[in-house]
C-alpha cells in the first residue's frame, strides 16, 4: 500500500512538473522572441548614434591628416602626430564588437577630439557648429 | 495580506493534493457514489492547480527567455545600426574637416556655399536615419521588426539610385531616387520619409566637391570606399 502511495505521489509530482515545464517552454519561446526584438531595437538605436559619432571622428581626422600632409612645416607635423594618435584611438575603439566597453571608449574619444579641435583651432562644439552651417545655408 | 494569501494558496494546494490522493485510493470502492460531488470539486481544484502550474512556468520561462536573448538582440541590432550611419557619419566628418580647413586657410573668405549646403544636407540625411531608429524604439511594431524593414528599404534606396555613378548633375537623380523610393515603400514609414536624399547621391556630390577643390586623391578613395557594393 505504501508503495502504491509513493507511486501516486510520484505521478502527481511528475504531472505538476510536466505542466510547469510545458508553460515554461512556451514562455521561454515567447520571452526569447520579445527579448530579441527589444534588444535589437535598442541596439539599432545605440549603434546608429555611436557609429555616427565615431565615423564622424574618423572622417574628420583622415581629412585633416591628408590636408596637413600637403604642408611640410613643423607645426603641421606636430598636428599630424596628434591626429595620428586620435586615429589610432578611433581604430582601436571596438565600437562594433563590444558594446560593453563603449562608454569608456567614447569618453576617451570625445576628450581626444576636443584636444584635436583646440590644436587645429576649430570649434569642437559640433551641435553649435551644425546649427551655424544650417543658418548659413538657409 | 500577501502572506496570508500565499498561505491560503499553499493550503489549498496541499489539500487538493491530499484529496486527489484520497480520490485515487478510494477509486473502485463501493462508496464511490457518495464521493461523486467531492470528486468533481477535486478535479476542478486539480485543473485549476495545473493551470496555475502552467502559468507559473510561463512567467518564469518568459523571464528566462527574455534575459537570455536581450543581449544577443542588442548586439545584433547594434551592428545593424552602426552600419546604417557609418557612411553618412564619415561623410559628415570629412565635409566638416573641409569646412574648417577652408576657414583656417582662407580666413578672409566666406565658406563656399557648396560646402555648407552639402554639409547641411548630409547632416539632415543622418538625422532622418537616427530619427527612424528612435521612432522604432518608441513605437515597437507588434509583428515584424520595423527595423529590418527600414534596413531593407535603405539598401534598396541605395541601389536604386545607382544613376549617380556617372556624374550627378545636380538634383535630377535625387528626384529619380525619391520617385522610385516612394513607389516601393509608399505604405511604409521609412527612414528617409520626408527626405529626398540618398546616400549614393550625397556621396557622389561629395566626391565631386572634393575634386573641385583639388584635394588629394586619397580623400576621394576614402569616400569611394563608402559606396554600396
Amino acid at each position: 500500500m505504501s508503495g502504491a502511495n509513493e507511486d501516486i505521489f510520484d505521478s502527481i509530482v511528475v504531472a505538476e512538473e510536466s505542466f510547469r515545464g510545458e508553460g515554461y517552454r512556451e514562455g521561454f519561446d515567447r520571452g526569447t522572441h520579445l527579448g530579441l526584438q527589444d534588444g535589437r531595437r535598442h541596439g539599432v538605436s545605440h549603434g546608429a548614434k555611436l557609429s555616427s559619432e565615431v565615423s564622424f571622428y574618423y572622417g574628420f581626422a583622415i581629412t585633416w591628416k591628408c590636408l596637413l600632409q600637403l604642408n611640410n612645416d613643423v607645426k603641421s607635423r606636430k598636428h599630424l602626430k596628434i591626429l595620428e594618435a586620435f586615429l589610432g584611438l578611433i581604430q582601436g575603439c571596438p565600437h562594433e564588437d563590444q558594446p560593453e566597453t563603449l562608454t569608456e571608449d567614447i569618453k576617451k574619444l570625445r576628450a581626444k577630439f576636443r584636444q584635436v579641435c583646440s590644436i587645429l583651432g576649430v570649434s569642437s562644439d559640433l551641435k553649435a557648429f551644425m546649427k551655424i552651417s544650417e543658418a548659413m545655408s538657409f | 495580506l500577501l502572506l496570508s494569501v500565499e498561505l491560503l494558496i499553499r493550503q489549498l494546494y496541499l489539500s487538493s493534493q491530499m484529496s486527489w490522493l484520497k480520490a485515487a485510493s478510494i477509486c473502485g470502492d463501493d462508496v464511490f457514489d457518495e464521493n461523486a460531488d467531492e470528486m468533481s470539486v477535486m478535479s476542478k481544484e486539480w485543473a485549476s492547480n495545473m493551470k496555475k502550474r502552467i502559468r507559473d512556468g510561463y512567467v518564469d520561462g518568459s523571464d528566462a527567455g527574455m534575459e537570455a536573448s536581450l543581449q544577443v538582440g542588442f548586439k545584433q541590432g547594434y551592428l545593424e545600426g552602426a552600419a546604417m550611419t557609418a557612411p553618412v557619419g564619415r561623410l559628415k566628418g570629412m565635409l566638416s574637416a573641409l569646412y574648417f580647413w577652408y576657414q583656417t586657410k582662407h580666413p578672409e573668405n566666406p565658406i563656399p556655399p557648396s560646402v555648407t549646403e552639402l554639409l547641411h544636407r548630409v547632416s539632415q540625411y543622418e538625422d532622418t536615419i537616427i530619427d527612424g531608429t528612435n521612432k522604432a524604439l518608441e513605437k515597437p511594431t507588434p509583428n515584424v521588426s520595423s527595423v529590418s524593414e527600414t534596413m531593407e528599404e535603405l539598401d534598396l534606396e541605395q541601389s536604386v539610385s545607382g544613376c549617380c555613378k556617372e556624374g550627378c548633375n545636380d538634383k535630377e537623380c535625387c528626384k529619380e531616387a525619391k520617385k522610385n523610393d516612394l513607389n516601393v515603400t509608399n505604405t511604409q514609414e521609412n527612414l528617409s520619409s520626408g527626405s529626398s536624399e540618398s546616400l549614393s547621391c550625397l556621396l557622389q556630390e561629395c566626391i565631386e566637391l572634393f575634386s573641385e577643390f583639388g584635394l588629394p586623391q586619397e580623400l576621394i578613395h576614402h569616400m569611394e570606399e563608402l559606396k554600396p557594393m
